[in-house]
Parts: structure tokens; C-alpha cells; sequence
């Protein structure tokens, strides 16, 4: 347990220098050398495993998705501006990828178990998206560790004075686990289709 | 394991949290994101609601609830010699959910041809149950959040949107929309909808709002 909050500590230390700084520099030349959009850790370390429930009650676990590139991000069904707008990049990805698309599995984590059903999931990433995206929820406990994992900021903003009741402030970013189980790399909020899609070619072709 | 060991691992927990955060706070600015952002940043006179405000303004700042109040005689275009041009004015595709109303949200760009400020300040359409301006804003720039949140997207609801005379302001996705709540009907690609914009001064106009993808 304290190993792996040691260790998601370590992935987002790299993460954050990958980013920026002379401290980057060595991390961020190698990311650069593989080509990749985002904030890459170097060596990529393995994706933190899972199993939550899918919009048809199934278990999803990640691991068993090796042998395809994942893109996970977190978000909730009463989100009707940063979410969409997610999806719809993703929905583009897999577009541009034309037939390379059935290697990829796009992921919603909600971070609103209790509005967030599994029905409630399915209707909105597949129609935002396209009909293979998978929605994901399971009970809190489960969801935070995964939150943790990730390094997702997941907290309830009351707004008393909209109808929405509550607003969910959340990390945005997209994860992009390659088929080998390693996360590859995380896109901010708006990076561009044709970035992730061009990585996803390059992570297929072996590069 | 005894008690060493475990101060030593706290100790090394801190020095890694705290070597992260001096490495958050050096690049707060760093990798912008892509195609989405601000287009309505302070200068563009956006008002939060005073709980969203980090210096409370004289008290009870009244929400101006999007909505009921002004709505003019359905199919009639209310023009009130506004100077206010709403254009490409589009909504997101949604489906009917389960359990709870579904939503989606509204874009368009506001053009002030005239010679007056003036200001957005409420919304409503017969599709959608509630209609509210909303902003996405990333989660630092709120105050509310702490340097944990550097990568968060949070939304807020705001008092009105001021459009200075000659001024142009967009609302699109990743910044300011309307969020369109408990829809009371599917919005799919190609459909129309008419949306009531009520101004400070140039009163309530009605627009045709395309649904389409993005």
C-alpha cells in the first residue's frame, strides 16, 4: 500500500519534470526521441491495474486489454462541456485511425458513482463517442484507488445556485496505455486529434 | 518493521511530495492545452456568482437564474433594436438518459455592433428542462482548489457575460456554454431549436441553434 502510493508519488514526479525545467531536459529529450505528444515517463512505467464494472454489469479489468492501446481519461455524464468535448476528440482519434482503430479501446472512469449508473454510462460514451467506448464505474472505494493511481484530482463542488446541484472539478487529462501495459504517455485537456492519433500509429508500428 | 523504518519511508514520502510540488509550481504555465481554452478571460467581463468569487462583492449579489422570467410569446422574434448579433449559434447531439434528465450544451459567438455595453445575462429554450451560462475554467484559476488540481477542469455557473460595445465574445467548448439541463428531448445531428437570449439592455432575442458535432 505505501509502496504504491510511494510509486504513483515517483510517476508523477517524473510525469511533472518531464514537463518543464532544466530537470526535465533529460526526460523530455528521450520522450521527444520517441516521438510522443503529451508528458511521457521515462521508461514509461506500467499502468496501474483495475477491475471496475462496465455499462453492461461486466467486469472490465485493464490488464485485460494487452495487445491494445487503451485511452483512459475520468470524467461524469452531468458534464456536459469538458467530457463531450473529450469523447468527441477520442471518437475523431479512432476516425483518423481508419482500420487501426479496432486496436483501440477508448474508457471512461466516471468520477460520479452515485449519479453515474451503469446504463446512465453506456447511453452517454457511446453517444458522445462512438458505440465501443466502455463506461466505467464500481463502488467508491474502488474508484478512488484508481483515481489515486492516476494521480486524478476528483473533488464535489456544491453550486447551490444552479440546478445542477453539484459540479465535479477533475483532472482532464487523457492516459494512453500502449499495448504492452506501460503508460505511454497523458495528453492535456484539447490536445489535438491528429497528435494522439499520429502516437497511436507509431506505438502500432512498434516505434 | 520497526519504528525506524517507518520514519524513514515518511521521510522519503515527504522529500518525493515535496520535490513534486517545487515541480508543479515551477511549470503552472506549461503545456497549454491544444484547441480548447479562455476565450472570455477577465477582461471580457465575465461575472461569477459571488460564491465563486474569491473577494465577496457587496453582499447578496442577486443570480440572475437563467430561465422563466422574460420569455417572449413563443415563435416570435423579439427584437428590441438590439445591436447584438448571435451567430453560429450550435448545441451538442444527446440522447435521453435513465435515472436522471440528460444535458448538452450551447455555443454561439456575440457581436456587439453597437455603441453600448451590454451584457448576457439569461437564457432559456422549451427543450431543456434549464438553460444556465456556465464556464469551464481550468481548476487554479478558481482559488477554490488546491496546486493538486493542476491538471483539473472545473465548471461554474455565471451571473451574466458582459459584451463591450464592439466586442466580440465566443462561448465554445472548454470555455464559456450554455448548459442545457433535464433536456426533454433527444438532440440529434441536423435538428433545430430555438433559444431565448435575454440582454441587460437589448432585451430578449431569439436564435435558431443548429445540433451538430463539434
Amino acid at each position: 500500500m505505501h509502496r504504491k502510493s510511494l510509486l504513483a508519488l515517483a510517476m508523477a514526479l517524473s510525469f511533472a519534470l518531464a514537463g518543464c525545467g532544466a530537470l526535465g531536459a533529460g526526460s523530455r529529450q528521450a520522450a521527444q526521441q520517441r516521438n510522443l505528444h503529451g508528458l511521457s515517463g521515462e521508461p514509461p512505467p506500467p499502468a496501474p491495474d483495475f477491475t471496475l464494472t462496465d455499462q453492461n454489469g461486466k467486469p472490465f479489468r485493464l490488464s485485460d486489454q494487452r495487445g491494445k492501446v487503451v485511452l483512459l481519461f475520468f470524467g461524469y455524464t452531468s458534464c456536459p462541456d469538458v467530457c463531450p468535448t473529450t469523447l468527441g476528440d477520442l471518437r475523431r482519434v479512432r476516425k483518423l485511425l481508419g482500420n487501426d482503430a479496432e486496436h483501440v479501446k477508448v474508457v471512461l472512469v466516471t468520477v460520479d458513482p452515485e449519479r453515474d449508473s451503469p446504463e446512465r454510462l453506456g447511453t452517454y460514451v457511446t453517444s458522445a463517442g462512438d458505440p465501443t467506448f466502455v463506461g466505467l464505474t464500481g463502488d467508491r472505494r474502488a474508484l478512488e484507488q484508481v483515481w489515486r493511481e492516476y494521480g486524478v484530482f476528483v473533488q464535489r463542488d456544491p453550486a447551490p445556485e444552479s440546478a445542477v446541484g453539484y459540479t465535479i472539478t477533475h483532472g482532464a487529462r487523457v492516459y494512453l496505455v500502449s499495448p504492452d501495459g506501460k503508460l505511454a504517455t497523458t495528453y492535456a485537456f484539447g490536445t489535438p486529434a491528429k497528435d494522439i492519433a499520429a502516437d497511436i500509429r507509431r506505438i502500432l508500428q512498434g516505434g | 518493521m520497526t519504528p525506524l523504518h517507518h520514519a524513514l519511508r515518511r521521510a522519503r514520502t515527504l522529500v518525493l511530495a515535496g520535490a513534486l510540488l517545487l515541480a508543479l509550481a515551477g511549470c503552472q504555465q506549461k503545456e497549454a492545452s491544444g484547441e480548447y481554452g479562455q476565450h472570455a478571460d477577465n477582461q471580457s467581463g465575465v461575472a461569477a456568482p459571488a460564491a465563486n468569487q474569491a473577494t465577496p462583492p457587496g453582499g447578496g449579489q442577486e443570480t440572475q437564474a437563467a430561465g422563466t422570467g422574460s420569455q417572449p410569446a413563443s415563435g416570435t422574434t423579439v427584437q428590441t433594436g438590439s445591436a447584438m448579433a448571435v451567430e453560429n449559434a450550435w448545441a451538442r447531439p444527446a440522447k435521453p438518459m435513465p435515472d436522471m434528465g440528460s444535458s448538452s450544451a450551447a455555443y454561439f459567438v456575440l457581436r456587439n455592433t453597437g455603441s453600448e455595453d451590454d451584457a448576457l445575462v439569461s437564457v432559456s429554450t422549451d427543450v431543456a428542462g434549464k438553460a444556465e451560462l456556465h464556464e469551464t475554467v481550468p481548476a487554479q484559476q478558481t482559488g477554490q482548489h488546491d496546486h493538486n488540481a493542476s491538471d483539473a477542469m472545473t465548471m461554474r455557473p455565471v451571473d451574466k457575460v458582459a459584451v463591450p460595445a464592439g466586442g466580440t465574445v465566443e462561448f465554445r467548448p472548454g470555455g464559456l456554454h450554455v448548459m442545457l439541463m433535464d433536456l426533454k428531448r433527444e438532440l440529434a445531428v441536423g435538428d433545430r431549436f430555438q433559444l431565448t437570449l435575454t440582454f441587460e439592455k437589448g432585451g430578449a432575442q431569439i436564435v435558431e441553434v443548429e445540433v451538430r458535432e463539434p
